[in-house]
């Protein structure tokens, strides 16, 4: 299972989820300008992030992010307020 | 969520027609080469059949219905109930179900009507023919329930989300209901959650032009997070355990929602058969779609199925049914 708290390891996971080459993922880069980001590669990691932690990210929510910051947060923000 | 029982209704036979042109992901232009096959590795969807745009939905209906008579040795005069479930019709007025019915010279006595439901209107047209062959006043009613649609007739064809994923074809159903004693119960669980009701729905472009429209995310969410609870209730509610199930026959969405469905319910991979390599999302024809590519009388042992349609509305229908059909085959091309 995949640690995701910490910004360093969830930007690993995007590269690896998104086959990208290591450093291709930044913390202030926007996510949606990423080589690889299509609306497919989108469902893909809101359904590999509810595998790992068990939490849902909605369409809106996903739109309101901006930066790879910003993502790793609101994954954060769900996983605590699911426990 | 609306549960439910019925004994004597049971499915006698299931024929799939599908059109006869294919169309390969893995050769789609609109993707890049290497969308193309994260595509395919992750919806699970290589191949989707293609009708062509003269085609209507009540002719391949026709087809699977004459198709299905003729297998299982059924007169169109004696069908009492016969039901229509599609979001594509050719036209709004007549029903489907009455066009049908008078070209292929059903009798007076056939209550007929059309269903609008996609993903689940599989089992919501299952649960709605058990209901009504139930009140009946005659006991061996006779019924066939006609499901599908040709979605790639509203599909924008340079929409990346959904032109992927959705694929043509029908299914024809006989259901009888028995007036053997011994017959088993069905058990449905049904329910609707209209605040997602823009998540697959058909918008206007401002060339007036309307296409079906997708948010991936939103259904998986939905399906992903309520498919697994619906099921467990109707599991409690029909006493039956998870194991004596010998197929568990989801809708066919894409393999990332069935997967994660799947492992939700610890369900085995082995029991869970999939369509969607060869044919794609067939809306409310993919459960029987699914269960003619798979279903195997010499491999059942309990002979229960479980059934779980789920997507546009949002809507789930799922049921647990006895199935032991006089006939059941794979597509058929038309």
């Amino acid at each position: 299972m995949a640690n995701l708290v910490l910004l360093t390891d969830f930007m690993l996971f995007l590269e690896d989820e998104l086959l990208l080459n290591p450093g291709e993922v930044a913390p202030d880069i926007q996510f949606k300008s990423l080589r690889t980001w299509s609306s497919l590669n989108a469902l893909i990691l809101i359904s590999r992030i509810n595998d790992e932690t068990g939490i849902f990210i909605s369409a809106s929510d996903l739109a309101r992010c901006t930066t790879v910051a910003d993502l790793h947060q609101l994954v954060q923000n769900e996983i605590h307020g699911a426990q | 969520m609306a549960l439910s029982k019925f004994v004597g209704p049971e499915i006698r036979g299931v024929v799939n027609v599908v059109p006869h042109h294919t169309e390969d992901n893995l050769e789609l232009e609109l993707l890049a080469p290497e969308e193309r096959h994260a595509l395919v590795a992750h919806t699970g969807i290589r191949f989707r059949k293609i009708a062509p745009r003269q085609h209507s939905v009540q002719h391949y209906f026709e087809k699977a219905v004459e198709t299905l008579l003729h297998k299982i040795s059924w007169n169109a005069s004696e069908i009492d109930v016969f039901i229509c479930v599609t979001q594509s019709p050719e036209m709004v007025i007549p029903a489907v179900s009455c066009r049908i019915h008078g070209n292929l010279n059903m009798g007076k006595q056939t209550l007929c009507f059309d269903i609008n439901s996609g993903c689940s209107g599989f089992v919501y047209g299952l649960n709605t023919v058990y209901a009504l062959l139930s009140g009946l006043g005659k006991k061996n009613g006779k019924a066939i329930l006609c499901c599908g649609d040709l979605s790639t007739h509203l599909i924008e064809p340079n929409d990346k989300s959904v032109r992927p994923i959705f694929s043509d074809g029908v299914a024809a159903v006989a259901i009888e209901n028995s007036v053997d004693e011994a017959s088993n119960a069905s058990f449905f669980n049904l329910e609707t959650d209209g605040s997602g009701q823009h998540a697959i729905e058909m918008q206007t472009t401002f060339k007036n032009e309307n296409f079906m429209r997708l948010n991936g995310i939103d259904v998986f969410n939905y399906s992903v997070r309520s498919v697994p609870q619906n099921i467990t209730d109707l599991f409690q509610f029909a006493g039956i355990s998870p194991e004596t199930v010998d197929l568990f026959v989801f809708h066919q969405a894409n393999k990332l929602i069935n997967e994660s469905i799947r492992k939700k319910l610890n369900v085995p991979a082995e029991k869970v058969p999939y369509s969607l390599y060869d044919y794609g999302n067939t809306a409310s024809a993919s459960i029987p779609m699914t269960i003619a590519t798979d279903w195997k009388r010499d491999s059942m042992n309990s002979g229960w199925l479980l059934l779980s349609g789920f997507g546009v509305g949002f809507s789930i229908g799922s049921a647990l049914v006895h199935f032991n059909p006089l006939s059941c085959d794979g597509p058929i091309e038309f």
